[in-house]
C-alpha cells in the first residue's frame, strides 16, 4: 500500500533511535570495562555500539535504507499462506519453541553477553521494520505503546529471574547456599523502605506526567450501535482472552477458561507441594512449577496479547507484520464440526435428528478427555505426582493442566483438520 | 542473616537519586504548565488582544475629527469656564456678605418662630383652662392671664413677620446675584455638548484604545500557571442545551467554543480588509512598491496619530476638559501599532461574512440560539483548530493548512465541519421547504443549495432514490417522493383526504419527470428510440434523460472492461428494449396489452368468485378502480382531439407549394410568439429572415425542439402519421400523456397544423438519419438471456439449457408449456413458453433489463405501474458512512483517466483549460477526498461517472453498477469573456454538480427540535409553497412574478443620486397629477417601507434601459415600489414607484434579479414584434417597446392586490382570453385544484407580506360595500343634495326626460302588446293594472323622477362618466358598449375580476401600479387629481374615481337602471 521514500522527519527520528542504542551500547561498554573490568563484555558492547553508529550515520544522512520489498512481501505472503492459517500457526509454533529453546539453553542465554546480543538483535530488528509504513503505523498507534514496553519489560524481568535462577541453581550444586540468603532478611523502614518509595513515587509521577504530555490519549468518536470499529480490540491486557475467542464460544473463552485461570491461580498454593525454591530463585528445584506457570503466563498470555495487538487486523483476521490492515481481505473460513467428519465422513450416513445423537461421539470425546486422562497420567507418568498429592490435589492440578491444554488442542485441531467444534448444540448455544 | 544497623542502599547515593527525580519532576511539571500556556486558544487570544487594540487604534484614527474644530471648541468652553469663574469671582464679596446676612436672618426668623409657638402654646393652655372653668367668675380671673398671654403672641408675631420680611429680600438679592452665573453656567455646558459633538466619537474610541492596552495587572494574570486564575484570556462558549448533539446513545448538550479563537465574529468592525489593514511594512523591501505604499500609508496614519495625540493632550491641558476625556491621555500609544496577520488569521478573526443574516442577536439566527456547529457541522466543544475539524474547501487551502497549521483529518468526529463550498448543505436540516430560502422576491439565500434542489427536482433523481421529508411521523427534510400511480387527482375525494390525512406517509407529489411511453409507437420509430437509448445527448445534447450505454463499465470500445462474451450486451438489450417498448406500446393501442388483460381476467375471476376474503375483495375493488381510470385508449389513426376533448378532424394539407410554405412560414411566427420559446428552444428561429427577427430563446423547461422532425416518425405508413401526432400533442398533450406538464395552448386545429408543418420542416441538422446501432449477433442475445435465466427463482442450469436449445427456424426450445403454467401469474418466465423466437428472447430480456435498469422512475413503462424505486434512499445520505460507501479501486480510475488540477473554476470564474490529446480536468480537492474516503469524493466521482466503481472489479453483466450518467448543465451555456465555449461547459458542469452536491451532503434525516425548524406563518407559508409551482409549471417564462431587488449601501453619494431622483420625481406630470396625499398613504407603490436592515438600502425594481452615455458601473432601475431614503439634510423622502434610479455597482451590496418574464424579455429585445409589425409595435428610442410588452404575456406583480381569489382560481383551472391586446392566450395548465389554490394563495400571500397597510385578505374577501342593499340609495340621497346645493339637478332632471319618455313608451307599447295577446281575462286584468298607474307619461316621470332623486342619481352620473367615448370607451368595452378601439379588457369582468381598492387605485394612478422598464404604457391616467373635474358627474376627481370604481364593482346592477341601460354616450369629445 505505502512504498515510497522515508520521510526526513522519520529518517531523522530513526536516527535518534539509533543514537539512543549508540548511547546504550557505549554506557554498556563503560559500565563493563570500568565497574566490571570485563573487556570481552565492554568489546561486544562497542561493536554493538559501533553497528548502531553505522545505521545512526546512515539515517542522519538520509540514506534511505528500508527493509526490502522482497523480505516484507515474503513475510507477508508466508504469514497468508494456506489460507491466512500460516500466520498464526507459525507464531504460535515459534512462541512455543522459542519457549522450549530458553528453558533448554537457559544457561547460555541468560549469559549477561548473549542477553544483551538479543536485545541489540531485537533493538536492530525494531528499527528496521520501522522503516515499513504498516509496521509503523501499528507500533505508534497511542494504545499500543504499552504493549511494545510489556514485550521488553516481560523479556527484561524473565531474564532477570532466570538468570539469577541458574547462577542459584549452580550454587546449589556446588552446595553452596543461594545468593539471596547471604543478604540480611530484614532492613530499616526508614529509609530503606520509605525513602525509596518516596523516590518511586516521585519518579513514576515525572514519567506519568511526560507521558500524558507527549502521547495524547486517544480518545475516538462517540460510540454507535449502528457502527463497531473494525477490528474491535479488547484493551490490551485481555487481548489474550479474545484471542481464544477465535477457537471457542464466547461462555467458553470468555466465561470458563478465564474463571479457571483465576481458580488455578487461587490454588496454587495447595497443589504445590515443593518447599523448595521459597526466598530465592531457583529453576533446578522447581522444573515443573516454573514451567507451568511460564507457559500458562508467557506463551498462552503474553504472546498472544502481543498477537492481539500487532498481527490481528479487521475482520480479525491475521495479518503479517508488514502488511497493510484491509479491511476488505477476506480469507476463507471451512471449518467442520465433529459431528461432520463423524457422521458423513466415517458413518458415512446423514446426521441424527436428535442433538444428544448427533453429538454424542463430541460428548464423549470431551468426557473421556476430562474423566479418562488423569486416571491414566496417575498411573503413567505422572505417577510420583499422583503418590505425592493424594486424589483431590492430583485431580485439581490435571484438571487445571488439561483447561489450560484445552486452548493449544484446539488451536492444533483448528489448524489441521479444520475443527470447528467437538460439540456443536446450537440448541442450548452450548458449543465446545 | 540477621537484621543489623547498616542501610541497604548507601544514603548519599539515595540522596543523590532523590534530588535528581526530584529535579526531573520540577522539569514534568514545568514542562506541562508550559504546554497550558501555550494551548493555541491563550495563544489566538493574546494576538487578537493586540489586533483588538491596533483595529481600535485605526478606527479612532478614522474618527479623527478637525483639530481646529475640537481646539476652537475646546477654547470655548475654556473660555465659557473662565467666564463664569471670573463672575463668580467679581460676585464673591458681595455675595459673601448676603450670605452672612442671610445666616443671621434664619437665625433671627428661628428664633422668633419658636417664640412664637412657644407663647402661642401657652395661650391655647390659657384659653383652655378659663373655658373649663366651673363658673363665670372664676372664669374672669383667668381672663387676664389670657390677655396677658395673647398680647405676647402678637408681639411676637410682628417680630416673626420682620424677620421673614428681611430674610426675603436677602434671598432675592442673593439669587438675582447668582442668575448671572447661571447663565454663564448654561454656556458653558452648551459649549461642552458642543465639543462633546465635534470630538465626542472620537474620544470614544480614544478611551477605548487607551483601556485595550496591555497594563501591568494583565500582562501579571496572563503569566503561566497565574492566568489558570483570573486570566483575561479563557475558553468562550454558547450553551445550547434546546439543540443537543445525538451521541449515539444519549443527546448531550451542545458546547458551541468556536468563538474562543474566532473572537471578531460578531463585531461589525473587524471586516477581512479592516485586518489587513493592521499590516507593518517591515517584513518587505524597502524598494518593493507594496513596501513603500504600506510605509507611506503608515507615515499618515503615525502623522495622524501624533495629532492625535496632540488634540488629546490639548485638552488635558485643561483638568475640568480632562475629565471630561474619561481616561488618562497618557495612556494613548504613541506609535501606530501594527500586527502582521496571515491570510488564516485573518479568516479567524475576522467578522462572520452575513450578519445579517446569521450571528447577530438582532438576526434570523443569533449565535445564543442556534450556536456554530448546528450551521457548520465539526465538534464544538474543541478548542483547537485540529479537534475541531476545520475542513479545507480546495486543495491549495488544504496544502496550505498542513504546512502551516499541521492539519490534517481529524476521523474521530464522525460529522467533520463543513468546507465552505458545501456550507449551504444545512440549510436544509431546517428549511425544509427549500423555496423558503428565498426572501424578498427572488433573493436565494442559499443559491447553490437551492439550484441544487431544482436540478434534483428537474432530473427526477427521486424516481430512483428515496427522497422522503418525513420518518417516523418526524419530519427531516424536503419531501420529494413520486406522486401515487395513478395521481392523487384520479381518486374519490373522501379517498384523496384519506391519504392526504395519513401522517406517517402521505402520497408524494412529484410527477416522473419523463414523457409516458405507453403511446410511444404513436409517436416515433423502434430505429431511433434505439440511438435514443444509446445515446440521447447524441441527438439531443441538452436532454435530461441520462446516458446509460457507452459508460465506464459497458462501453465495448474500451480495453478491458467487458469480457468477449459481453461485449455485445450493450447493443442487444438496447434492440430488446426497444423492441419490447414498441411492442407494449402497440399492444396497449390496440387494447391488447397483456396487463390489461391480466387485470380484467383477475377483476372477472374475483367478481365471480363468493367466497372473496377481505384482502381479496380490496384487490377487487383496487382493479376495478384501476381500469375505471386506465379507459382503453384510442389511437390517434381513428380520432384526435382538440384542447376541450371534442373530436376533430385533422386539417389539411394545403395543395400547393406556396401554400405549404406560406404554412409553415405562419407555422414559425406562432411557434415564436405565441408562447412555445417560454420552454422550449428552437434553432429554427435563431436566424433572421425576412420579416422574422432572430430570436433565441435558452429556454431549457421542455426540450430543445431542433431535431425534432427526426424523432417524430412512427413506423406507419399512413402519411398524415407524423403531423397527426405532433398536431394532436400541440392541441393537447394530455391525450399522449396525461400527467405532462405541457399546458394546452388554445391554439386552434389550424394553426397547430402550421405549427406542425413548421416543425417537421426543420431539418435535424447534424443528424444522420441513417445511421444505427448495430444489430447483436442471436447467440449475443441467446448468452444475455442466459444472464438473466440462471437467476431466475427456481431455475436449474439444465433448465436454462434446455430453454435455450436452438429448434428449426431460428427458434428454441423454451419452456415446456406445462412447466410454465406452473409458475406464478407474473413471472416474466411465462412468456418463455416454447418454441420461442428472438422477440419472446427480446422481451424477456428486456422485462430483466427495465427492472434492473429503472426505467420506470422516469417513464411510464407498460407493464411497470406497480414497480418500486431502484435505488438507495437519499434521506440520510448527508451522513452516510462513508465506510458503507464501495469505493473500491477508484483513486486508481481517477487517476489514470484524468489530469489533476488544483482548481476547476479559476480566480476570474473561468473553467479549466484542456488542451488537445490532454485528459479531461479532475479537482485535486475531490481527487483528496476520493483518497481519503470522504463522502464529498465519492458523491463527486458518483456524479461525473456512476460505474466507475466498477474499474478493474470482476463483475458480471447483471451485477454491473446501473446509475445511468447525467448531465446537470443544460441549456445554452454561455462563455464568460475569455473564455471558451469548452471550458465554460466544463464550469457550468462542475457548479451543477457541486449544486447538486450541496443539496444531497445536506440529506442528513436529522429530526431537529421543532423550535429550530423554519415554519414560517400562514402568508409566507402560501409564498413559499407558492414558489414551488410557480417553478413546477414555470409560470415565470412568461409572466414577472416578483420583482428584482438590489441592496445599496446608504453611502453620500447615493444619497445624492437618490436627491436627484427624487427632485425629478416630484417635477414630472405624474406625480403633480398624483393623489398621494390623500389615498395611499399605506400603499408601497408610494410609500416606501422602512428597511429590514438599518445598514442598507432595499431598492425594488426592475432593470431599466440606460441612456447612453453612463458612467462605467452605473445602473438603472425603475422601482417597483416606493424607495424611502434619509436625504442629506435628514428629511425623509418616499420616491414613489415607477420612477427611475440610479446608482453605481461601488453602492450595491447584493442583487436579485427580477423573477420571471423571461418570454416578454426575450420577445421585446429580439424586436420580434416590431419587426414583423412596426406599424403596430413601435420601438421606443431606448430600444424598450411598450407596444410589444403590452402584447406580451402581463407582469403580475401586484397580482394578488388586483384580483379576487376565487376569480384567479377559476381562471386558472380554465384560463379565457382577456386582454384584446395580448398575441398569446394564457394556456390552460394540467394542475390539480390544490396547485390553482396554491398560486392564488402565493399571489394575495406576497401583497400582504410586502404591502401590509393596504389589507389584503384572502382566501376569501370582505364582501363589497356597492354590492350592499342601500349603498346606491345612500350615496344618491347626499349626490343629489349636492346636486341641488349647485343647481345642476333640474339639467339632470332634464337630460333624463327624453330617456324616461323613451322607456315610458317602451313599456307601455310592451304591455298594451301583452295585453292584446293575452287571452286570459285575469291575466289582462292583472296587466291592465300595471299599465294604468303608468299610463300617463307625466306621471311615470314624476315616479321615476322620485325614484332618481333619491336612489338612482349616483349610479346613473358616476355611469355617465364611465360609459364615455373620451375615457373608458376608447379603449374598453363596457357590456354593450363598444369600444372605439379595444385595447383593454371588457371592464364588465371587473366586477367578479378585480378587487375594489385595487380597481380605485388602479384608475386614479395606473403609473404606479403597472411598471414597464420604459416606464410607458397604454393605461392613461384620466382622472388626474390636479385637472377639472369631468361635467357628467357632480364631485371632485378623487370623487369621480370613486365613483367610476363604484360602478365598476356593481356593475351588472348599475347597467340594468333603465337610466343606464337606455343611455347611449354622446360620441366625440364632451370637455
Amino acid at each position: 500500500m505505502f512504498d515510497s521514500e522515508l520521510t526526513s522527519s522519520l529518517q531523522t527520528g530513526l536516527a535518534i533511535y539509533y543514537l539512543v542504542v549508540v548511547l546504550l551500547n557505549l554506557g554498556f561498554a563503560a559500565y563493563q570495562l570500568r565497574a566490571r573490568r570485563d573487556t570481552r563484555l565492554a568489546a561486544l558492547g562497542a561493536i554493538l555500539g559501533l553497528l548502531a553508529l553505522v545505521h545512526m550515520l546512515a539515517y542522519f544522512g538520509h540514506a534511505n535504507w528500508q527493509l526490502s520489498s522482497g523480505f516484507r512481501a515474503f513475510t507477508t505472503s508466508l504469514m497468508g499462506a494456506w489460507g491466512g492459517q500460516a500466520g498464526p500457526i507459525l507464531y504460535t509454533a515459534l512462541s512455543v519453541l522459542g519457549f522450549v529453546v530458553f528453558l533448554y539453553y537457559r544457561r547460555f542465554l541468560t549469559e549477561p553477553s548473549v542477553a544483551w546480543l538479543l536485545l541489540n538483535v531485537s533493538l536492530v530488528a525494531a528499527g528496521w521494520s520501522m522503516t515499513d509504513a504498516n509496521f509503523r503505523l501499528i507500533v505508534t498507534k497511542e494504545d499500543n505503546v504499552p504493549i511494545t514496553m510489556l514485550i521488553f519489560s516481560v523479556g527484561f524481568f524473565t531474564w532477570l529471574a532466570m538468570r539469577k535462577a541458574v547462577i542459584n541453581d549452580d550454587r546449589i550444586a556446588k552446595g553452596e547456599p543461594p545468593v539471596e540468603s547471604l543478604e540480611n532478611d530484614k532492613v530499616l523502614v526508614w529509609p530503606d523502605l520509605v525513602y525509596t518509595e518516596l523516590i518511586a513515587m516521585i519518579v513514576c509521577t515525572f514519567l506519568l506526567v511526560i507521558w500524558a504530555v507527549v502521547l495524547k490519549a486517544p480518545l475516538e468518536q462517540p460510540a454507535t450501535s449502528a457502527k463497531a470499529p473494525n477490528p474491535s480490540k479488547a484493551p490490551w491486557y485481555f487481548l489474550g482472552l479474545q484471542e481464544m475467542l477465535v477457537y471457542y464460544d464466547p461462555w467458553m473463552a470468555g466465561i470458563v477458561l478465564p474463571l479457571m485461570i483465576i481458580q488455578g491461580l487461587v490454588t496454587i498454593p495447595y497443589i504445590d507441594f515443593n518447599q523448595k525454591g521459597n526466598g530465592y530463585f531457583s529453576f533446578a528445584e522447581r522444573k515443573f512449577a516454573i514451567s507451568i506457570f511460564m507457559l500458562g503466563f508467557i506463551v498462552m498470555w503474553v504472546t498472544l496479547i502481543v498477537l492481539g495487538t500487532f498481527l490481528r487486523g479487521p475482520n480479525w483476521n491475521f495479518f503479517g507484520p508488514y502488511e497493510y490492515w484491509d479491511p476488505h481481505k477476506v480469507l476463507p473460513l471451512n471449518n467442520v464440526n465433529l459431528s461432520d467428519y463423524f457422521w458423513l465422513g466415517l458413518m458415512r450416513t446423514t446426521l441424527p435428528e436428535h442433538w444428544f445423537w448427533r453429538e454424542l461421539p463430541g460428548i464423549l470425546v470431551v468426557l473421556g478427555y476430562l474423566l479418562l486422562l488423569p486416571p491414566l497420567l496417575a498411573r503413567t507418568i505422572m505417577r510420583p505426582f499422583f503418590i505425592h498429592m493424594g486424589f483431590i490435589r492430583f485431580f485439581l492440578l490435571v484438571n487445571l493442566i488439561q483447561l489450560m491444554a484445552a486452548l493449544p488442542i484446539k488451536m492444533v485441531l483448528r489448524w489441521t483438520i479444520n475443527l470447528k467444534y467437538i460439540v456443536y448444540i446450537p440448541e442450548f448455544f452450548f458449543n465446545i | 542473616m540477621a537484621a543489623t544497623d547498616q542501610n541497604y542502599r548507601p544514603q548519599r547515593t539515595l540522596d543523590i537519586v532523590f534530588a535528581l527525580s526530584c529535579v526531573l519532576m520540577l522539569v514534568s511539571l514545568v514542562w506541562m504548565f508550559g504546554q497550558d500556556y501555550n494551548r493555541e486558544f491563550k495563544k489566538i487570544q493574546r494576538q487578537f488582544r493586540d489586533v483588538d487594540e491596533a483595529l481600535t487604534q485605526r478606527a479612532m484614527l478614522e474618527k479623527l475629527p478637525d483639530p481646529e474644530n475640537v481646539n476652537t471648541a475646546s477654547e470655548a468652553v475654556t473660555q465659557a469656564r473662565q467666564e463664569l469663574s471670573q463672575i463668580m469671582e467679581s460676585n464673591r464679596s458681595a455675595t459673601q456678605a448676603l450670605l452672612v446676612a442671610k445666616a443671621r436672618q434664619e437665625a433671627e426668623a428661628q428664633a422668633a418662630k419658636a417664640d412664637y409657638d412657644s407663647v402661642m402654646s401657652l395661650w391655647v393652655i390659657a384659653v383652655d383652662e378659663q373655658d373649663s372653668a366651673p363658673d363665670d367668675k372664676r372664669r374672669q380671673e383667668l381672663q387676664a392671664a389670657v390677655d396677658r398671654r395673647r398680647k405676647q403672641l402678637d408681639a411676637l408675631a410682628a417680630k416673626l413677620n420682620t424677620a421673614q420680611v428681611n430674610l426675603e429680600k436677602t434671598q432675592t438679592e442673593l439669587s438675582k446675584m447668582q442668575d448671572a452665573e447661571k447663565k454663564a453656567e448654561k454656556v458653558l455646558s452648551d459649549r461642552e455638548d458642543e465639543l462633546k459633538k465635534v470630538a465626542g466619537q472620537f474620544d470614544r474610541f480614544a478611551k477605548a484604545v487607551a483601556q485595550k492596552q496591555w497594563k501591568f495587572g494583565d500582562w501579571f494574570r496572563k503569566l503561566p500557571v497565574i492566568d489558570g486564575f483570573a486570566s483575561p484570556v479563557k475558553i468562550q462558549q454558547y450553551t445550547l442545551t434546546e439543540y443537543p448533539i445525538d451521541y449515539s446513545f444519549k443527546y448531550v448538550t451542545r458546547y458551541d467554543r468556536c468563538t474562543t479563537c474566532h473572537l471578531g465574529m460578531e463585531r461589525p468592525n473587524f471586516t477581512k480588509a479592516a485586518l489587513r489593514n493592521l499590516e507593518s511594512p517591515d517584513d518587505l523591501p524597502a524598494d518593493s512598491d507594496l513596501g513603500k505604499q504600506l510605509r507611506e500609508k503608515l507615515t499618515k496614519e503615525q502623522e495622524r496619530l501624533d495629532e492625535a495625540h496632540q488634540l488629546v493632550m490639548d485638552q488635558a491641558r485643561d483638568p475640568k476638559t480632562k475629565e471630561l476625556l474619561g481616561f488618562d491621555p497618557g495612556d494613548l500609544p504613541k506609535k501606530v501599532t501594527t500586527v502582521n496577520l496571515t491570510q488564516t488569521q485573518i479568516n479567524e478573526y475576522c467578522v462572520h461574512p452575513r450578519l445579517d443574516l446569521f450571528v447577530d442577536p438582532n438576526s434570523a439566527h443569533p449565535v445564543e440560539k442556534f450556536g456554530c456547529t448546528s450551521c457548520h457541522a465539526g465538534q464544538g466543544s474543541a478548542t483547537d483548530f485540529l479537534l475541531a475539524a476545520h475542513m479545507p474547501s480546495s486543495a491549495e487551502q488544504k496544502k496550505e493548512w498542513k504546512s502551516k497549521l499541521g492539519w490534517e483529518s481529524n476521523h474521530f468526529w464522525d460529522y467533520p465541519m463543513l468546507a465552505k463550498r458545501f456550507v449551504e448543505s444545512t440549510c436544509l436540516k431546517c428549511h425544509h421547504e427549500v423555496t423558503d430560502l428565498i426572501r424578498y422576491g427572488n433573493k436565494l439565500e442559499a443559491p447553490k443549495l437551492i439550484k441544487g434542489y431544482e436540478l434534483v427536482r428537474e432530473s427526477g433523481c427521486f424516481g430512483c432514490h428515496e427522497i422522503a421529508g418525513l420518518k417516523s411521523g418526524r419530519e427531516i427534510g424536503p419531501d420529494l417522493r413520486l406522486e401515487p400511480s395513478p395521481p392523487l387527482e384520479a381518486y374519490a375525494p373522501g379517498e384523496r383526504a384519506k391519504m392526504l390525512a395519513d401522517t406517517e406517509n402521505p402520497p408524494g407529489k412529484m410527477r416522473k419527470v419523463g414523457p409516458s411511453l405507453y403511446r410511444i409507437a404513436e409517436k416515433t420509430n423502434e430505429h431511433w428510440a434505439r440511438r435514443w437509448v444509446r445515446s440521447p445527448r447524441g441527438f439531443r445534447p441538452t436532454t435530461k434523460m441520462p446516458h446509460y450505454y457507452g459508460l465506464s463499465n459497458n462501453d465495448p470500445n474500451l480495453k478491458g472492461v467487458l469480457p468477449a462474451d459481453q461485449k455485445d450486451f450493450p447493443d442487444a438489450e438496447i434492440y430488446a428494449v426497444t423492441y419490447y417498448l414498441f411492442r407494449e406500446s402497440q399492444d396497449y393501442l390496440e387494447g391488447k396489452d397483456k396487463y390489461r388483460g391480466a387485470m380484467k381476467a383477475r377483476l372477472k375471476e374475483l367478481q365471480e368468485n363468493q367466497l372473496r376474503s377481505e384482502q381479496e375483495t380490496r384487490v377487487m375493488e383496487e382493479l376495478a378502480r384501476r381500469l375505471e381510470l386506465d379507459k382503453d385508449p384510442i389511437p390517434l389513426a381513428k380520432e384526435i382531439r382538440d384542447s376541450e376533448g371534442q373530436v376533430i378532424s385533422l386539417p389539411a394539407v394545403p395543395q400547393d407549394a406556396k401554400g405549404q410554405e406560406d404554412q409553415r412560414r405562419h407555422g414559425r411566427l406562432l411557434f415564436t410568439e405565441r408562447g412555445c420559446l417560454a420552454c422550449h428552444s428552437h434553432s429554427g428561429t435563431t436566424k433572421a429572415e425576412g420579416q422574422f427577427a432572430a430570436v433565441d430563446s435558452d429556454a431549457n423547461f421542455g426540450p430543445d425542439l431542433s431535431r425534432l422532425a427526426a424523432k417524430i416518425a412512427p413506423e406507419v405508413k399512413d402519411p398524415d402519421a407524423k403531423r397527426r401526432w405532433l398536431i394532436q400533442w400541440i392541441l393537447n398533450p394530455n391525450i399522449h400523456f396525461p400527467r405532462t406538464r405541457m399546458p394546452i395552448t388554445h391554439l386552434k386545429a389550424e394553426e397547430a397544423a402550421d405549427v406542425a408543418a413548421w416543425l417537421l420542416s426543420q431539418p435535424a441538422e447534424g443528424w444522420d438519419a441513417q445511421e444505427d446501432v448495430p444489430a447483436p449477433r442471436p447467440e449475443a442475445i441467446v448468452d444475455l438471456a442466459r444472464v438473466y435465466l440462471l437467476k431466475a427463482p427456481g431455475m436449474t442450469h439444465e433448465d436454462v439449457r434446455e430453454i435455450l436449445t436452438p429448434v428449426e427456424g431460428n427458434k428454441w426450445q423454451g419452456m415446456a408449456p406445462a412447466d410454465a403454467k406452473r409458475l406464478p401469474l407474473d413471472a416474466d418466465e411465462r412468456q418463455l413458453s416454447g418454441p420461442i423466437s428472438e422477440d419472446a428472447l427480446k422481451w424477456y430480456i428486456a422485462r430483466k433489463a427495465i427492472t434492473r435498469l429503472g426505467c420506470f422512475g422516469c417513464h411510464d413503462v407498460p407493464g411497470f405501474a406497480t414497480s418500486k424505486p431502484i435505488g438507495t434512499a437519499l434521506n440520510d445520505w448527508g451522513k452516510k458512512d462513508p465506510e458503507r460507501l464501495a469505493f473500491e479501486d477508484i483513486v486508481a480510475y481517477v487517476r489514470e483517466k484524468y489530469r489533476r488540477v488544483n482548481e476547476l473554476i479559476d480566480d476570474k470564474g473561468h473553467g479549466p483549460v484542456t488542451e488537445k490529446g490532454q485528459k479531461p480536468p479532475y479537482e485535486e480537492y475531490f481527487f483528496e477526498a476520493l483518497e481519503h474516503h470522504q463522502r464529498e469524493g465519492f458523491l463527486n466521482q458518483k456524479l461525473i461517472e456512476p460505474r466507475s466503481y466498477d474499474f478493474d472489479r470482476l463483475r458480471t453483466w447483471d451485477d454491473r453498477l446501473r446509475m445511468p450518467q447525467f448531465k446537470f448543465a443544460r441549456g445554452h451555456i454561455k462563455p464568460l469573456e475569455g473564455e471558451t465555449q469548452e471550458q465554460a461547459e466544463v464550469r457550468e458542469e462542475a457548479e451543477a454538480r457541486e449544486a447538486v452536491m450541496t443539496f444531497i451532503l445536506g440529506l442528513v434525516a436529522e429530526p431537529v427540535p421543532t423550535k429550530y425548524l423554519n415554519s414560517p406563518n400562514i402568508d409566507r407559508m402560501a409564498e413559499v409553497k407558492g414558489r414551488q409551482v410557480l417553478d413546477k409549471y414555470n409560470c415565470g417564462g412568461c409572466h414577472q412574478i416578483r420583482s428584482g431587488l438590489y441592496e445599496l449601501n446608504p453611502s453620500s453619494v447615493l444619497t445624492g443620486k437618490l436627491e436627484e431622483a427624487y427632485t425629478r420625481s416630484t417635477n414630472g406630470a405624474s406625480y403633480k397629477s398624483d393623489y398621494r396625499t390623500r389615498m395611499f398613504l399605506e400603499h408601497n407603490a408610494w410609500t416606501g417601507l422602512p428597511s429590514p436592515n438599518p445598514d442598507r438600502l432595499m431598492l425594488y425594481g426592475i432593470p431599466a434601459p440606460s441612456p447612453p452615455d453612463i458612467e462605467p458601473g452605473q445602473e438603472f432601475a425603475r422601482l417597483s415600489q416606493a424607495l424611502r431614503f434619509t436625504d442629506s439634510s435628514k428629511q425623509v423622502h418616499d420616491i414613489p414607484a415607477g420612477e427611475i434610479v440610479d446608482f453605481t455597482n461601488k453602492e450595491l451590496i447584493a442583487r436579485a434579479e427580477p423573477f420571471g418574464g423571461r418570454f416578454a424579455n426575450l420577445i421585446v429585445h429580439a424586436k420580434h414584434l416590431t419587426t414583423r409589425d412596426s406599424q403596430k409595435f413601435q420601438t421606443a428610442a431606448n430600444g424598450e417597446s411598450p407596444d410589444s410588452r403590452a402584447a406580451l404575456p402581463p407582469p403580475l406583480l401586484r397580482e394578488g392586490e388586483k384580483v379576487q381569489p376565487a376569480w384567479l382560481f377559476q381562471f386558472l383551472r380554465s384560463p379565457f382570453a382577456i386582454r384584446p391586446l395580448t398575441i398569446l392566450r394564457m394556456p390552460r395548465f394540467n394542475m390539480s385544484d390544490d396547485e390553482a389554490m396554491d398560486l392564488v394563495n402565493y399571489f394575495a400571500a406576497v401583497d400582504k407580506l410586502t404591502n401590509p397597510g393596504i389589507g389584503v385578505n384572502y382566501p376569501y374577501i370582505s364582501p363589497m360595500a356597492q354590492r350592499q342593499e342601500g349603498f346606491w340609495q345612500e350615496h344618491s340621497q347626499g349626490y343629489f343634495a349636492g346636486l341641488k346645493q349647485k343647481n345642476l339637478a333640474q339639467k339632470r332632471i332634464d337630460e333624463l326626460k327624453p330617456l324616461w319618455a323613451m322607456i315610458h313608451s317602451e313599456q307601455t307599447a310592451e304591455l298594451e302588446a301583452a295585453i292584446k295577446a293575452s287571452k286570459d281575462a285575469e291575466a289582462r286584468k292583472a296587466l291592465e293594472a300595471k299599465l294604468a298607474p303608468i299610463k300617463d307619461l307625466a306621471a311615470f316621470e314624476k315616479t321615476q323622477q322620485a325614484l332618481w332623486e333619491s336612489k338612482e342619481a349616483y349610479a346613473t352620473d358616476a355611469y355617465r362618466l364611465l360609459a364615455s367615448n373620451d375615457r373608458c370607451l376608447n379603449c374598453h368595452q363596457v357590456g354593450q358598449l363598444q369600444a372605439k378601439q379595444p385595447t383593454g379588457p371588457p371592464l364588465n369582468l371587473t366586477a367578479e375580476r378585480l378587487r375594489s381598492d385595487w380597481t380605485l387605485r388602479w384608475i386614479a394612478s395606473p403609473q404606479r401600479l403597472l411598471i414597464y422598464p420604459d416606464g410607458q404604457h397604454s393605461m392613461p391616467q384620466n382622472f388626474k387629481s390636479n385637472d377639472q373635474p369631468w361635467p357628467e358627474f357632480q364631485g371632485t376627481m378623487l370623487d369621480q374615481v370613486t365613483a367610476v370604481r363604484d360602478v365598476l364593482i356593481d356593475y351588472p346592477r348599475v347597467s340594468a337602471i333603465p337610466a343606464n341601460r337606455a343611455y347611449h354616450p354622446p360620441t366625440g369629445g364632451n370637455k
